[in-house]
């Protein structure tokens, strides 16, 4: 990019000498080695980048091996795995962002990588976008634009055929990528407007009736959302010593805090602090707070729980036993299930807290007045 | 109804049970019959047992636990009237009819009235159980019982009437110490009187009541006589209320009658009232300082015999911060717990299982389930869920399906 700046800062100078009306011989280089300098200069940094990198590879594998030598351990099989258990344990770092604390890692996973600019004889480069600074991110965006001409023309093809598209693109759980990956994938950084561009140009893409069609063109910028839950890890169901299967779990809102045992094989008994359900709870929207999971589940009058729940109020309290049998309950039912439990809000907790009284006012929103 | 009591009528001695659906038949029918039978079946509404057509409490045994059997109006209107939830009545006008279910709490009782030995001091017992249980409601079957074997039945159902907000007050003429709530001791004399009107003719009184220089009752008088005196001249009605109830238990201990006194939130008589002192008004009243408290306290000593005593503890009754549990020993003073010992405590619990299911088979039948949801297994459990097959509970959440 650099690079760049400098060729067009060069051609304006060019320009400008011109117009300015100066003398001749001051102005004696050519534009063509105008260019060769332009050229030079980026075949200096590039070699000096070049240098430079080897330079920190170097240091990074005399440096593994010091460090497998401090540890006591094998300088030749000592992986990255050993070096972040290492780095841990020799520069312990309790900083909260874990962005902050101590790292070593191979060169080129932390120094973003450049692209190297085909260049002919003559200096000019291949790229027909090589001038406008981004022509990875230029290049995709005209073929997304042809894409969408490609589209257009189908529908007109269509429509003169009086045929239907056949299928309906299905975008359900995926989301664009970032604007990270998006750097990535194209080894360039972006600007926001850039990246927004980009979403733009592929929500056109995406709406078209004959978008199916570049399902795979569209789904090179989507990221599966489902990825979440098998991650997650589920605990397998405990067993009782009289050989009944059980899980336990906890669940929170507000201030509201509720442990529950799940049994399997009941028949819908239910005891919270030593109460039932009614008694407990005596308001209907709560108790119906606390079927929504066992509904949802399929698990209502088969399974029985006890609960004791401490503070909060008796909202608070039906929420927080509401996640705490979510919770629980992962354990009886199958994976798919789980994902569907988490995309219905079972499994979330709700981050929402008392706000603070002000000072000068009667509560937290309310004046005096 | 019809077609579902016809059915038990039809068919009273199968099994030894009479309520078992006639799915059993025998198996070893040739297949064509089998499938015209399954045929048949499957066109046929199911046939499902929710209702015994005894409506007689005495015959009431426990193969008629958890159905439900029809309350004549005649019967509803002198022993539930009064004293029930509001939704009782309620529901009674939703479904054209009164029924009331059969439960083993009630049965139980039925068999220790009939074990009881009259001669001996009077049995206690204390009903308790959560909001809307079924214990008013029990209490209405057991008198209703009681009513059918010839036995006076003495209720107090509303304690609040008394205690609380009496429209007047004055000081009793038979003792300066105390107060009457003259209007509410006359309108609890003509209750009792509607509730045993077919029993009050025949008693005659034993002792002769003086209530001023120029009137008084004699001895051999009539009861009738006694509660007209008290209609009339509300100054004495409670006087004349505590003079009948001593009347019942003086006969009731000769073996003359027998008397059921059925009061309703018992723990009511040990809690300050809330009437203002005629000298301060800034002090409430004691409750032993209510000629009413006074006299009904007497009803729970078991110094006299030939009844039964149930009381029914309540949460209702309790001030605001003593709602936490409904156990009597909660909800009942020291000296409530001393005087009434010794008792057989009742605990009426929410439904069981079979008498939930009877339960959402009535409401189904009398349209109080009408969605499509709350006939399937599903909707069933969820109602039983919300619930807690707590009676009150599920007739509130039925309303809604």
């Amino acid at each position: 990019m650099v690079v760049i700046l400098h060729g067009l800062g060069c051609r304006y100078m060019a320009t400008s000498v011109i117009s300015s009306g100066r003398p001749e011989d001051d102005a004696s280089t050519t534009k063509a080695e105008q260019i060769s300098k332009a050229m030079k200069a980026y075949l200096e940094r590039a070699r000096a980048h070049e240098s430079f990198m080897e330079k920190e590879i170097h240091d990074y594998e005399i440096g593994k091996r010091h460090l497998a030598k401090i540890m006591g351990a094998d300088p030749d099989n000592f992986t990255q795995e050993d070096i972040d258990q290492a780095i841990q344990y020799l520069l312990p770092s309790n900083l909260f962002d874990r962005k902050s604390r101590p790292l070593m890692k191979h060169p080129t996973k932390i120094i973003p990588q450049k692209i190297v600019a085909q260049f002919g004889a003559d200096g000019r480069p291949f790229d027909p976008l090589f001038y406008t600074g981004f022509p990875r991110y230029y290049a995709q965006i005209h073929d997304l634009g042809m894409v969408f001409e490609n589209l257009k023309k189908i529908e007109t093809e269509m429509m003169v055929k009086k045929m239907q598209p056949e299928k309906e693109l299905d975008l359900g759980g995926s989301h664009w990528i970032n604007k990270q990956s998006v750097e990535t994938m194209l080894a360039e950084e972006l600007s926001p407007g850039q990246y927004n561009q980009l979403i733009n140009l592929l929500d056109r893409i995406a709406e078209h009736p004959y978008a199916y069609k570049f399902h795979d063109v569209i789904f090179k910028f989507r990221t599966e959302l489902a990825a979440q839950t098998s991650r997650l890890e589920i605990p397998e169901l405990k067993v009782s010593e009289a050989g009944r299967l059980y899980q336990e779990a906890t669940g929170g809102r507000k201030t509201a805090v509720a442990k529950v045992t799940v049994w399997d094989n009941g028949t819908g008994k239910v005891d919270i602090n030593g109460k039932n359900l009614l008694d407990y709870f005596p308001y209907i929207l709560d108790r119906e707070q606390i079927m929504f999971p066992l509904q949802f589940t399929k698990k209502l009058g088969l399974v029985d729980f006890e609960a004791v729940i401490t503070g909060g109020g008796h909202s608070s309290q039906a929420g927080a036993l509401r996640l705490a049998l979510a919770n629980a309950l992962r354990s009886f039912v199958e994976r798919g299930m789980v994902e569907k439990m988490r995309l219905a809000g079972l499994l979330t907790r709700d981050p929402r807290m008392r706000e603070r009284k002000k000072y000068g006012q009667e509560g937290a929103r309310r004046k005096y007045t | 109804m019809g077609d579902t009591d016809s059915c038990l009528e039809k068919s009273p001695k199968r099994g030894g049970c009479k309520f078992h659906t006639c799915s059993s038949l025998s198996s070893a029918t040739q297949s064509s019959a089998e499938a015209f039978r399954k045929a048949s079946e499957s066109q046929k509404p199911k046939i499902s047992v929710f209702r015994t057509s005894e409506s007689n409490p005495v015959k009431h045994t426990l193969a008629h636990s958890g159905l439900y059997y029809k309350v004549e109006s005649e019967e509803y209107n002198r022993y539930m009237k009064a004293g029930q939830h509001e939704k009782l009545h309620k529901m009674g006008i939703a479904f054209n009819e009164h029924c009331v279910m059969v439960r083993e709490p009630a049965l139980e009782i039925f068999e220790c009235i009939r074990a009881t030995d009259l001669s001996l001091p009077a049995i206690r017992y204390i009903i308790y159980g959560q909001l809307g249980a079924g214990k008013s409601v029990t209490l209405a079957h057991v008198m209703s019982f009681c009513g059918r074997l010839g036995w006076f039945v003495v209720h107090v159902p509303w304690f609040e009437r008394f205690m609380k907000y009496p429209k007047e007050v004055q000081v009793s003429s038979h003792n300066k110490d105390r107060v009457d709530t003259p209007v509410e001791c006359a309108e609890w004399l003509n209750y009792f009187k509607e509730m045993n009107a077919h029993l009050i003719p025949e008693v005659k009184l034993q002792h002769t009541y003086v209530w001023n220089r120029r009137e008084s009752t004699e001895a051999g008088a009539s009861l009738s006589e006694l509660l007209e005196y008290g209609a009339s001249r509300s100054k004495y009605a409670a006087d004349v209320m505590g003079a009948v109830l001593k009347e019942l238990r003086v006969q009731s201990s000769k073996g003359i009658l027998k008397t059921l006194v059925a009061l309703d939130g018992v723990n009511a008589l040990w809690l300050p009232s809330k009437i203002s002192r005629i000298d301060n008004r800034n002090l409430k009243y004691k409750p032993d300082e209510l000629t009413v408290v006074h006299n009904l306290k007497k009803m729970l000593t078991n110094d006299w015999s030939g009844g039964a005593i149930m009381s029914i503890v309540d949460t209702r009754c309790s001030p605001v911060d003593q709602k936490e549990s409904y156990m009597p020993r909660y909800l009942l003073t020291k000296e409530a717990i001393d005087m009434l010992e010794p008792h057989i405590p009742i605990h009426i619990q929410n439904y069981s299982d079979k008498e939930a299911q009877s339960c959402l088979e009535y409401f189904i039948d009398r349209k109080w389930i009408m969605k499509q949801e709350g006939l399937t297994m599903e909707g069933q459990r969820e109602i039983l869920f919300l619930s807690s097959q707590n009676p009150l509970e599920m007739y509130n959440v039925c309303s809604r399906w």
